[in-house]
């Protein structure tokens, strides 16, 4: 029998032509009784793993396909401008971890640790300083699917760190993009090529996207003119960044899905304030992860999955030859240590969970599970050693669904975590979402999370040794040792206790209102203060940090995504929110909790198809005043960016030319420090589908 | 029931799976409440396209049916005889063995690969294909360019009728209008009886045809995006085992509900569907059997199944936040509708 694969078309033809012949008309590909009869692989588990909008215990924001490109973000971390009560700074090279601060509620520090972050459910939150490095995520845009950004802790569902809220993002399936795309960009914040394969081979598909990305961040060159703005100084943090992501995704049988990652992010990132004492270097960066999924159905309402990654990520950098080359005071005699050769922070995780999703009953529907987690960090300069420091953690979680009528829907869920370093905690959450009508829910949720201290607060060995002239005799030489970090391993995870009660109007086709108010009060924070330890030179300036603040948090949020006519979109959203600290003064003037929040922010993007080739998009962000754990208090801006798009066909290729300008009127506006000022930014993106 | 198998030879391969056989059951069925004594008997041979299976199933319910049906006009006369047919004949001009007919009046080719053997005989009884798709039952008529007349190669389709499938979304999505549906090569050869019966239901369809595989993501991103639900038409191209998680995915993204057109798709993640199972189409086809007159036979137009079933994913309808009457007040409804045949 002859199975012409891949050439369907010219089988049917083929019968066509001829008299009919049995043996070809059995072949391959023609329409019989068995696509109706015969049974298919269970695929759509993915709905049971998650939960209607109107039944989830917590406010959430969807940002879509759609959504990114009409908002013109230049890199990911842009698009969480569009989630009300989200804070997005970019943070220049001050601190070890340059690039974009993402933040909910406030509380936002230069490493933003305070929030979970998972792609496809791979935390990639770090563990020496938290948060994640944005800018060395291997993940193309053009990659994502649709983020899905919790508002609220919701440790039962989506793991340890899930403190203030949650990002989570879902990439593409390599099957909805079979095919060819190429997409150039070139202006302003700088260049990126992104290229991109989809295919097929048998039963499994498969995607592998590169992408190069000239990345000028916030470069000012001494001999930029002037009127850039005159608080700002020259400075870089140039980042040239190659990515290659590849997916695979296999149907083994009937029943069983795996799903294979990897991914890889390496290049150079510029560092360093003009001129003298802390000269323009690079910082050579290197990340990656492999990612394992396995999906059993085994039955209706009965799935079973593994999920196994690894994560990677390096960053080296040598001062040595650089510092030692400019003037230091005349008593210095050379480089500090560990300055004096080259530094190398590797930190690792590797992380295993099963998961087991069923329904006991039919009202009832429980998902559960458990994982294991190791992380290793290895970094001289930031915990004293070059040999690693890891610590494990194991965790079990479960969340009930139960629908006593139809009307109302109660979630129950916990976590219950060990971590070598800090204990045990367990973190539960009630939730009950009433609907009076199909459309509407009313939401009401109690929950409790846990922030683990990252490696750099809980035992960060930080201590810079200079060799100086010995004021006892003449020329010899002697060490003066300056401890600048000392963790003291005493630290307790920072507690949130949350309470939220929301209203969410269904309006169809994706359009909804949602009015959230919550109150959350944390307490055990983490802060920074000073105290004497450790024989160093100059009493009173080692750094440690303690379970010292706490903070209340009132806010008020409403979210409006509407589809307003065939060819218009809105999404909208406003938050208000006023946090008061826990203590009436704060230990340190930088803790000013009450701050870290505007008490007033918007965003709106709103998106309208001019014409079959036309596409034009306006998106206006409003952030009142705010200053941010150890940035400067900056005044309200109002940012309007634009994004016209013509889309069309080149030989038969799908193409589409954007042009995109954030902050149209080039009203400059500051961002997390008061030097960091933002002026017009505009770009240009080609696209190509084949 | 006896069962007489050849061994089989590797000959072709629909040639060896197939399996013809004779019920000499039906006799006096025909004939209403004549007295069995003059009433010619009639013969009706069943031709499977493979020996077991739904094959198998809808033989025997065609069987209990018929049975039924006899035992109703007091007729008894039940005896089968399975015959395999015999794999020696070439391709493409077959002629039916007149003893392995057993002078059969009647041929009913269940499946495709058994309708179109029975097309290739050349002076054959009048044959009524079951469990076919229409799509493939027209395609060959076409392809046989008239030589067979309808009256002598009817079919009863697998497929829903377009109307029933609109209804069903009527009644689980009331206020939903916009219709998207995926055409390929099969699907688009009845566009023009579900534009129709769009036209009568008062939703709207947002069709696009493609030609190949690589085509279906696209084209479902760019359907799903502005619809409001999706329409799954029996397609070998588009809605296959291999296409059936990309197509599922696909809605599931778009939280686009999938109405499909079999039990498998509802259980593979489809909202909902409209389909009939080969017991189903039995009953039909002893209905229609056992309504033909005496004498030579001409059967009645192709026609839609009668029978049928709803089936909804609940899972589905939770995760898409939708509230949907039980599966028996549907098929209440739906069958009380009023359907245009086609």
């Amino acid at each position: 029998m002859p199975v012409i694969v891949g050439r369907r078309k010219r089988l049917t033809a083929l019968v066509a032509a001829c008299s009919i012949s049995p043996a070809l008309a059995a072949g391959a590909g023609a329409l019989s009784e068995n696509d109706f009869l015969s049974e298919l692989p269970v695929v759509l588990s993915a709905t049971r793993l998650s939960q209607a909008t109107g039944d989830t215990p917590a406010a959430m924001t969807v940002i879509d396909r759609e959504t990114i490109r009409d908002s013109g973000a230049w890199d990911v971390a842009d698009l969480f401008r569009l989630v009300p009560g989200m804070i997005v700074a970019y943070n220049v090279d001050k601190e070890v971890v340059p690039g974009h601060v993402v933040s909910y509620h406030g509380l936002a520090d230069p490493y933003a640790k305070r929030m979970q972050i998972l792609i496809d459910g791979r935390s990639v939150y770090t563990p020496l300083f938290g948060g994640p490095i944005w800018s060395n995520i291997p993940l193309a845009p053009d990659d994502i699917e649709r983020i899905e950004v919790v508002r609220g802790p919701s440790a039962a569902t989506y793991g340890a760190n899930s403190f203030l809220g949650v990002i989570n993002i879902v990439t593409r399936h390599p099957a909805e993009i079979q095919g060819s795309m190429l997409s150039l960009s070139a202006g302003k914040p700088g260049s990126d090529a992104t290229v991109r394969h989809a295919g097929k081979s048998g039963a499994m598909d498969y995607r592998l996207t590169a992408q190069i990305r000239n990345d000028g961040g916030y470069t000012i060159n001494p001999d930029t003119p002037k009127d850039v703005g005159s608080d700002t100084h020259p400075r870089t943090d140039n980042k040239r960044i190659g990515n290659l992501s590849f997916r695979a995704d296999t149907q083994l049988t009937r029943r069983d899905e795996l799903q294979f990652q990897f991914g890889y992010s390496g290049g150079t990132r510029d560092t360093g304030d003009f001129p003298a004492e802390n000269p323009r270097r690079e910082k050579k960066i290197a990340s990656q992860f492999e990612l394992l999924r396995w999906q059993r159905d085994l039955g209706p309402d009965n799935q079973f999955s593994l999920r196994f990654y690894h994560n990677r990520d390096r960053l080296d950098e040598d001062s040595s030859q650089l510092i030692g080359t400019t003037a230091f005071p005349p008593f210095l005699l050379g480089v500090p240590a560990p300055f004096n050769a080259p530094l190398e922070h590797v930190a690792e995780r590797a992380d295993i969970e099963a998961q087991h999703i069923f329904a006991p009953a039919e009202n009832l529907r429980l998902v559960w599970g458990g994982g294991l987690r190791h992380d290793a960090v290895r970094s001289k300069l930031y915990l004293g050693s070059d040999d690693p420091l890891s610590y494990r953690q194991q965790n079990v979680f479960g969340n009930l669904e139960w629908r006593p009528v139809r009307a109302l829907v109660v979630n129950l869920g916990a976590m219950v975590e060990h971590n070598s370093f800090v204990g045990t905690k367990t973190s539960p959450r009630l939730g009950v979402n009433y609907h009076p009508t199909p459309a509407q829910t009313i939401r009401a949720a109690l929950g409790r999370a846990y922030r683990n201290p990252v490696l750099y607060e809980q035992q960060g060995d930080e201590r810079w040794i200079f060799p100086v002239l010995s004021p006892a005799g003449r020329g010899i030489p002697a060490s003066l040792p300056l401890q600048y970090i000392y963790g003291q391993n005493n630290l307790r995870p920072e507690r949130i206790d949350s309470r939220e009660l929301g209203y969410l109007l269904e309006l169809g086709r994706g359009s909804s209102v949602d009015i959230k108010y919550s109150y959350d009060t944390l307490t055990g924070l983490i802060e920074m203060y000073t105290f004497n330890c450790c024989g160093t030179s100059i009493p009173g300036t080692v750094r440690t940090f303690g379970n010292r603040g706490g903070a209340g948090v009132h806010s008020f949020e409403l979210q409006w995504q509407q589809r307003l006519t065939e060819n218009t979109k809105i999404h909208l959203g406003w938050s208000s929110a006023r946090i008061a600290n826990g203590s009436a003064a704060p230990a340190v003037a930088a803790y000013a909790y009450e701050r870290t929040a505007p008490r007033h922010a918007l965003n709106l993007l709103l998106a309208h198809q001019l014409s079959a080739g036309w596409r034009a998009s306006l998106g206006v962000y409003h952030v009142g005043s705010v200053q941010a754990i150890s940035g400067d208090s900056l005044p309200a801006y109002t940012r309007w960016d634009g994004r016209i798009a013509h889309q069309f066909n080149w030989q038969g290729r799908k193409g589409e030319l954007a042009l995109i300008a954030q902050n149209l009127g080039d009203r400059r506006y500051n961002e997390f420090y008061a030097d960091n000022v933002w002026g017009r930014r505009a770009y240009a993106n080609l696209r190509f589908e084949f | 029931m006896q069962r007489a198998t050849v061994p089989p030879l590797a000959f072709e391969p629909y040639l060896r799976h197939m399996t013809l056989v004779i019920g000499a059951t039906c006799l006096a069925v025909f004939c209403g409440g004549l007295p069995a004594a003059e009433t010619p008997e009639r013969t009706v041979a069943v031709l499977l396209s493979e020996p077991g299976g739904l094959y198998r199933e809808y033989f025997d319910a065609l069987s209990l049916s018929l049975e039924q049906g006899a035992a109703l006009g007091n007729t008894p006369g039940k005896r089968l005889r399975v015959v395999e047919l015999t794999p020696g004949q070439p391709a493409g001009r077959s002629r039916p063995d007149d003893a392995s007919l057993a002078g059969a009046s009647v041929i009913v080719a269940v499946g495709v690969q058994a309708m179109r053997a029975a097309a290739t005989w050349e002076s054959a009884p009048p044959v009524l294909n079951v469990l076919v798709p229409r799509a493939s039952h027209e395609k060959l008529l076409a392809e046989m360019g008239g030589t067979k007349r309808r009256g002598q190669f009817s079919a009863i389709y697998l497929d829903q009728p377009p109307a029933r499938q609109l209804n069903l979304i009527r009644q689980v999505l009331p206020g939903k209008r916009r219709v998207a549906a995926l055409l390929g090569p099969d699907s688009s050869l009845l566009l023009a009886p579900l534009r129709s019966a769009f036209q009568r239901s008062g939703l709207e369809l947002a069709a696009d045809e493609i030609g190949a595989e690589p085509e279906i993501g696209p084209a479902l991103s760019r359907l799903m995006g502005g619809a409001d639900v999706f329409l799954a038409l029996p397609d070998s191209l588009i809605f296959t085992r291999d296409t059936a998680r990309s197509v599922l995915m696909a809605a599931y993204r778009h939280q686009r509900p999938l109405i499909g057109f079999s039990q498998a798709y509802v259980t593979a993640g489809a909202l909902a569907a409209t389909f009939s199972t080969p017991e189903q189409i039995a009953r039909q086809s002893a209905d229609l059997l056992v309504a033909l007159p005496p004498g030579r036979v001409t059967l009645p137009a192709p026609s839609y199944p009668e029978y049928f079933s709803v089936a909804v994913n609940r899972s589905v309808a939770r995760a898409l936040g939708l509230d949907i009457p039980a599966d028996s007040s549907l098929l209440e409804a739906l069958t009380a509708m009023p359907e245009s045949r086609q």
